[in-house]
């Protein structure tokens, strides 16, 4: 019997991919005919992949026999590894999260201060309580990478838009 | 010749240019390391700095630099699963098993020889064949150069680990992303959708940390703990070493395919890295254990890697044609201090000899340096991975910012991230992607020039390079039939 489809995340990734993919098929008509050769290869030869994707899918569902996928976190060489259990282990949603929010904070109060920030916020949602190692190691993350990036190797780190707003030039 | 080549190591002995060679030694391993950063930033940041040198230390410290920034990348890949540089991308998929496994110690030390080796081995056929290559290379054209993206693009089906649809796909999407931009043949942007900073394409770099390095910071969250399982560091470096000594081959089919990517302008470390790991793969008895800790996964990349930085300088140094941006920065030091490259770039006195004395001390001095602290390195695997993932995300948004200085590039890398992260947990074969990515352009820019130069499609067949390179792409295609064919003959013939 056929299984009913779900939501996973796989197959909202397929659905965005076959989205863009058919834009880009769509917006290679007004290139000019030398760039538009290759996008249009590619597209056509990507939507019809998916689409040997997707029957191959519906064929092993009829059969019963496609491999469960729950989505359990597996990397290259991590089959066999067990989760740890010393840590709070955090969610992909809160991970990407966090770091826009880091983001957004380098935006907006610069590199140095956010990355204290992050340094201190991300291991303590994490579960990790050992202050005397939190501390000194998101201080200390703010300087190297102010002294190595900023001063040493003179990259103009983000300063912020509200110390830009206080302090302008 | 034999005079000039001591002339040459006399000035490159000296002691200023040791002292050059330890100070980019070290410094090149700290910018390699760093995930995002690489060969490219930190000799674009010594071109001015050598403004004062003499030539021939300018160019040894140049070098040292390079040689040790591409085998410092292997160590982020290793210990984070983060490529320190965009050369260090295939040396994750088995580097960082092998540190999970608590084997951080045994990968580095195979890294390190493997890529010293790859070095040596290049520099020797360097110095051995560079003047067939220059003729070689003069009469390749971009049909020939279409052809090699050609065959480096059908490792797709290498890469794609048994799920072929779902690697060609990837592939295919690492194309089209690539096409993002300026049409580098007629200018037209396509896909920048008005904006400026598309006209650029996408950055390798925000791809290549986004998908590899921070995609991992996801897993490492949710998996919590630390990097290895167990605090004991198994494996010794001398079991490193060994392991290397007793594959000569596998080096030497790494080395000379880094070497030959090295030599063809434009495919560099980054195509150089993933071909000889699905080459090695390939050749392996146990390809099903590549990806989860295999030590020749990291053998390969890394001594193609050295051989083909090695390989880069000779259409450098004897056409003047820059391999790949590090060389073009070479390039731009030799050009500052007074020294044309070209064909006759042998006969300017000891010089030259000094630059080939000095690439080749740099290979050793790299290697004793980055063994003599790959233990202290390797101690990152005991951090506890609820630090590690901030320390690996403020890293990767560094260097992702580092090269252009835009947070949109920050941006990018995000997305991909989380691109990385679900190809990862539902096992796609990511690796196709940034196999297409590099490619992409390439093969379209070359089949375009390839057309305007003669106007018509036989002209893949008419050169000789080019068809014998259709013949070996076709044998590579059918080489399943072919073998199944011949054995059923034999047995028919044996009855």
């Amino acid at each position: 019997m056929m299984k009913k489809f779900t939501l996973t995340l796989e197959n909202i990734m397929i659905i965005t991919v076959i989205f863009l993919v058919s834009a880009s098929l769509y917006l290679s008509f007004d290139f000019m005919r030398m760039s538009a050769l290759f996008p249009k290869l590619v597209s056509i030869t990507i939507l019809a992949l998916f689409g040997i994707l997707i029957v191959m899918k519906l064929c092993s569902r009829e059969k019963g026999n496609e491999p469960e996928s729950n989505g359990a976190v597996t990397c290259q060489g991590e089959d066999d590894l067990k989760p740890a259990t010393t840590d709070r282990r955090l969610h992909w949603s809160l991970s990407l999260l966090l770091m826009t929010v880091y983001l957004a904070l380098i935006f907006l109060l610069g590199f140095g201060l956010s990355t204290i920030i992050y340094g201190l916020a991300f291991p303590y949602i994490a579960g990790y309580r050992k202050h005397k190692i939190i501390y000194p190691y998101a201080l200390a993350m703010a300087v190297i990478i102010i002294m190595v990036f900023g001063k040493f190797f003179q990259i103009p780190l983000p300063e912020g838009l509200i110390f830009e707003l206080i302090m302008p030039e | 010749m034999l005079e000039m080549w001591f002339e040459g190591f006399l000035v490159a002995i000296s002691g200023a240019n040791l002292l050059y060679l330890l100070v980019g030694t070290f410094f090149g391993l700290i910018v390699g390391a760093l995930p995002g950063l690489g060969a490219n930033f930190a000799l674009a940041l010594a071109l001015p700095m050598t403004f004062w040198m003499e030539p021939a230390s300018a160019i040894i410290l140049m070098c040292a630099l390079h040689a040790s920034a591409t085998y410092g990348g292997s160590i982020a890949s290793i210990l984070i699963n983060a490529p320190g540089t965009v050369g260090s991308v295939a040396t994750c998929w088995d580097g960082h098993p092998l540190a999970q496994q608590g084997k951080a110690r045994l990968a580095l030390s195979i890294a390190a020889a493997s890529s010293f080796a790859g070095g040596l081995i290049g520099w020797i056929m360097i110095i051995v064949i560079t003047p067939f290559l220059v003729a070689l290379a003069l009469k390749m054209g971009p049909p020939e150069y279409f052809m090699i993206a050609l065959i480096a693009l059908s490792l797709l089906s290498l890469a794609a680990q048994g799920q072929t649809v779902k690697g060609l796909i990837l592939g295919g999407l690492g194309v089209l992303i690539s096409f993002v931009g300026r049409d580098p043949m007629t200018g037209m942007p396509r896909y920048t959708f008005g904006s400026l900073y598309l006209e650029d394409g996408i950055p390798l770099i925000a791809v290549a940390v986004g998908l590899f390095a921070l995609s991992q910071a996801f897993i490492m969250a949710e998996k919590g703990g630390t990097i290895a399982e167990t605090y004991e560091m198994k494996g010794s470096m001398l079991e490193g070493f060994l392991y290397v000594i007793k594959r000569p081959l596998a080096i030497a089919r790494a080395a000379i395919v880094g070497i030959l990517m090295g030599i063809i302008p434009a495919l560099g470390v980054s195509t150089a890295n993933i071909v000889s790991y699905f080459i090695e793969k390939k050749a392996s008895k146990d390809p099903e254990q590549f990806g989860k800790g295999h030590p020749s996964g990291v053998l390969a990349p890394e001594a193609s890697n050295n051989g083909c930085i090695v390989g880069e300088l000779v259409p450098t140094l004897t056409l003047g044609i820059p391999g790949a941006s590090p060389q073009a920065l070479l390039l731009a030091a030799l050009i500052m201090h007074g020294i044309q490259p070209g064909p006759d770039y042998f006969e300017k006195g000891a010089l030259p000899y000094a630059v080939f004395i000095g690439v080749l001390l740099a290979q050793f001095a790299f290697f004793i340096v980055g063994t003599s602290l790959a233990k202290y390195f390797a101690m990152v695997c005991k951090i506890p991975n609820a630090i590690l993932v901030s320390m690996v995300t403020i890293l990767c948004f560094i260097g992702a910012y580092a090269w252009r200085h835009t947070l949109i590039d920050v941006g990018i890398m995000i997305v991909f991230a989380l691109f990385g992260y679900i190809l990862i947990r539902y096992k796609w074969p990511h690796a196709c992607f940034i196999l297409g990515f590099v490619l992409g352009k390439l093969v379209e820019s070359n089949f375009h020039r390839s057309l305007l130069m003669s106007e018509t499609y036989s002209t893949f067949f008419t050169r000789p390079g080019s068809l014998g390179m259709i013949i070996f792409l076709g044998l590579m295609f059918f080489w399943p039939l072919i073998s199944k064919t011949a054995v059923r003959f034999i047995r028919m013939n044996g009855k």
